[in-house]
């Protein structure tokens, strides 16, 4: 590693629904990553997802200081800060409304505040943050509550809890956990698994994580160890993760006898942190991409032109695949000869089969050959709907723009089982 | 099969104005086209730093302008200098560059007077009167004029120039130079057609005989008169002064005055554009 990459910093923050987390990484603070704690020098990590206004005045708690605010009937509470920033509510605190999004923007700013112990916000390099599950709501709200960090947003990323434990996992170099590991995690009084496997057979290696909810309410042992012995039965796994504070908790002493049978087992609090952090690490390059997470927020498939590139034929990269459908967007400015059809190609992982979309150049504006420009733009609307616009630009003072736009759509996700269907197969084996 | 050229480089802030060509270029495929178009007008006179900076600096290509620079200072001469703009882009393909390379040679083998006279033509074509008028004159008093033929066209061409001024005398006046040189039945026919439009009908007639025009002659000449008047009432021009008059036909007054003011005001930018010397 070079000098000069070992001294990148960059953090990872899981955002859940009832708390959140900070993991970061800088060199001045040692080599290992920092679980950023909620008082200096102190061992709680988790931050609760809690604010509190002070009675009459404009000033407001967040975390544990909130909780604490609002049992002692000196500030008002505000919960359900994530699901209510999600569906764009408001709040009505002494008369006055707020917007949730906002409250929940400056709760993160302010538990950013725990990591200025350690480095300068303007130092961060990059930040990723983990949430459960992403969605169009999810998408909308993490760009609003980011805009309050002093980050800028070409390093700031966005990924799941599959690929924050995907990441995690991969960089655990000491344990065997290419030979299967599950994670088992109690929320909101229920238990759920995420299953990770590895396909050896690229170059880089895939991780893919599938996950279940168990119909477990509550902490009942017996059926714990039934639905763990149902899941080993259908998963192989060296190691086995347990997160999630139910689970810190001895009422399980049976089903843990049963996960400790030749695995390796490990609680924690902070794995979506940490693996957010390492993808941080990824996107800087400090860290080698010997695997590659693919899951269903990324594109399994890439995207290009044939196309004549400062005079060279070539396939001209558009979008590659493992980028999130919501960041993956591609524009380029090109002059068509003879051409009044453009033909996108997209490929399958493994490289060998293709697919095209076409939109028609209808009514192109009458012009001579190769004294046009055109913007061509691809980008994602939603998980499983792409969109192709090109744009007519003119040709500077030689032919005025008209800027008349083609557009055509297409499924992503039919796109990708055409394409990839032997990687579906490699997923259930 | 077509092709589609990825865009190279960057969009200038600040636009390059190529004199040569009357127009602005800001990309590097507008230069390539504006190369291919004016293929005949092209001289040395485009190999310099100007072109080789303004590539470097706003369009952000810093290897093709160190290319450029090191065919001007080994004077490897405009076709290597035009290969390697294009070649760069890859806005020609193979066979189409070795068709510009020959035709790059013949031009630079032509005469300084022919060159001149491609240029002076294209302001023609572009409707750039006065700077063509200003062109042809340059190179009558200044080159050595050997060649009956170019000097005749010359001449027809600076005819046709004033025609489209509307100075009928001075046209009819280098169609009559113009026939003497090159002997060119269709400069003579301008001739008589410039007098048509600027000589009143008793001192067109008298013209015609003094010249002792032969019968069929003339005859065809009305004919071709009577045919070009017969084009402008189905020219683009006609159809929308039509259109314009239909409002006042059926009585919208405001609207028939709006309209024609609008078509007075293109006219008149279309005219002081011809016009411009700048």
């Amino acid at each position: 590693m070079e000098k000069e990459e070992i001294r990148k910093v960059y953090a990872g923050y899981d955002l859940g629904e009832e708390y959140c987390q900070i993991s970061l990484f800088s060199p001045e603070n040692g080599p290992e990553p920092i679980s950023v704690p909620t008082l200096l020098g102190g061992e709680k990590i988790r931050i609760p997802m809690v604010l509190a206004k002070k009675k009459k005045i404009e000033q407001w708690y967040y975390g544990e200081e909130a909780i604490k605010q609002i049992e002692q009937e000196e500030a008002l509470p505000v919960t359900n800060l994530f699901e209510g920033s999600k569906k764009q509510e408001t709040i009505e605190l002494e008369g006055k409304r707020y917007q949730m999004v906002l409250l929940l923007q400056m709760y993160v700013r302010k538990t950013f505040a725990l990591v200025l112990s350690y480095v300068p916000l303007d130092r961060i390099e990059m930040c990723t943050f983990a949430v459960e599950n992403i969605d169009k709501e999810t998408i909308q709200m993490w760009k609003t509550i980011t805009e309050g960090l002093p980050i800028t947003k070409a390093a700031l990323r966005l990924i799941s809890y599959k690929e924050g434990f995907a990441y995690y996992t991969a960089f655990q170099e000491e344990l065997p956990w290419e030979h299967g590991t599950i994670l088992l995690e109690y929320s909101q009084e229920k238990v759920k698994a995420k299953m990770l496997t590895v396909d050896k057979g690229t170059v880089p290696k895939l991780l893919f994580v599938e996950e279940k909810e168990s119909d477990i309410v509550g902490k009942e042992d017996t059926l714990f160890f039934n639905y763990a012995k149902q899941l080993f039965l259908q998963h192989r796994a060296a190691v086995v993760y347990l997160i999630g504070e139910g689970l810190s908790e001895g009422w399980y002493p049976e089903t843990l006898k049963l996960l400790c049978q030749g695995r390796r087992v490990f609680r924690g609090q902070n794995l979506y942190g940490l693996g957010a952090l390492q993808f941080s690490g990824l996107q800087l390059g400090v860290k080698q991409q010997e695997y590659l997470y693919l899951g269903d927020d990324q594109l399994h498939v890439n995207f290009f032109l044939k196309a004549v590139y400062h005079g060279e034929e070539m396939d001209y990269e558009l979008i590659s695949a493992e980028l999130h459908w919501y960041e993956a967007e591609s524009s380029i400015e090109f002059v068509p000869d003879g051409e009044r059809e453009v033909a996108v190609f997209a490929r399958s992982l493994d490289g060998k089969c293709e697919e095209v979309i076409r939109v028609a150049l209808k009514d192109f504006p009458d012009r001579e050959e190769k004294a046009s420009r055109l913007q061509l733009r691809l980008y994602f609307t939603e998980k499983h709907k792409g969109v192709i616009e090109v744009e007519d630009l003119g040709f500077g003072q030689f032919y005025e723009a008209t800027h008349k736009v083609w557009k055509e759509e297409f499924d992503l996700q039919l796109l990708e089982q055409k394409l990839n269907g032997n990687i579906r197969h490699i997923k259930e084996r | 099969m077509g092709r589609m050229l990825i865009c190279c480089g960057k969009k200038a802030e600040t636009p390059l104005y190529m004199k040569e060509f009357q127009i602005s270029v800001s990309t590097i495929e507008e230069i390539c086209y504006c190369l291919k178009k004016n293929l005949h007008m092209l001289d040395k006179s485009i190999m310099k730093e100007q072109i080789c900076s303004f590539i470097e600096q706003q369009l952000g290509m810093e290897t093709l302008a160190k290319q450029l620079r090191a065919v001007i200072e080994k004077q490897e001469g405009l076709s290597a200098f035009v290969r390697c703009i294009m070649k760069s882009v890859g806005y020609l393909s193979e066979e189409e560059l070795l068709y510009l390379e020959a035709e790059l040679k013949e031009v630079e083998g032509k005469s300084n007077v022919v060159r001149r006279k491609a240029k002076a033509d294209f302001l023609l074509e572009h409707k750039k009167y006065a700077k063509a008028a200003v062109e042809y004159n340059n190179i009558l008093r200044e080159e050595i004029l050997e060649d009956d033929k170019i000097t005749g066209d010359i001449y027809h061409n600076l005819g046709t120039t004033y025609s489209r001024m509307f100075f009928f005398d001075k046209a009819a006046k280098y169609y009559n130079m113009a026939y003497e040189k090159n002997k060119d039945e269709e400069s003579y026919a301008c001739y008589l057609l410039a007098l048509h439009m600027y000589l009143p009908k008793e001192d067109y007639v008298k013209a015609v005989t003094e010249e002792m025009v032969p019968e069929e002659t003339a005859l065809a000449l009305e004919q071709r008169l009577g045919q070009a008047l017969l084009d402008e009432k189905e020219s683009s021009k006609r159809n929308r002064m039509n259109e314009v008059t239909k409002y006042r036909q059926l009585g919208y007054v405001q609207e028939y005055y709006w309209a024609l003011e609008k078509v007075f005001d293109e006219y008149k930018q279309e005219y002081r554009r011809s016009m411009s010397e700048g």
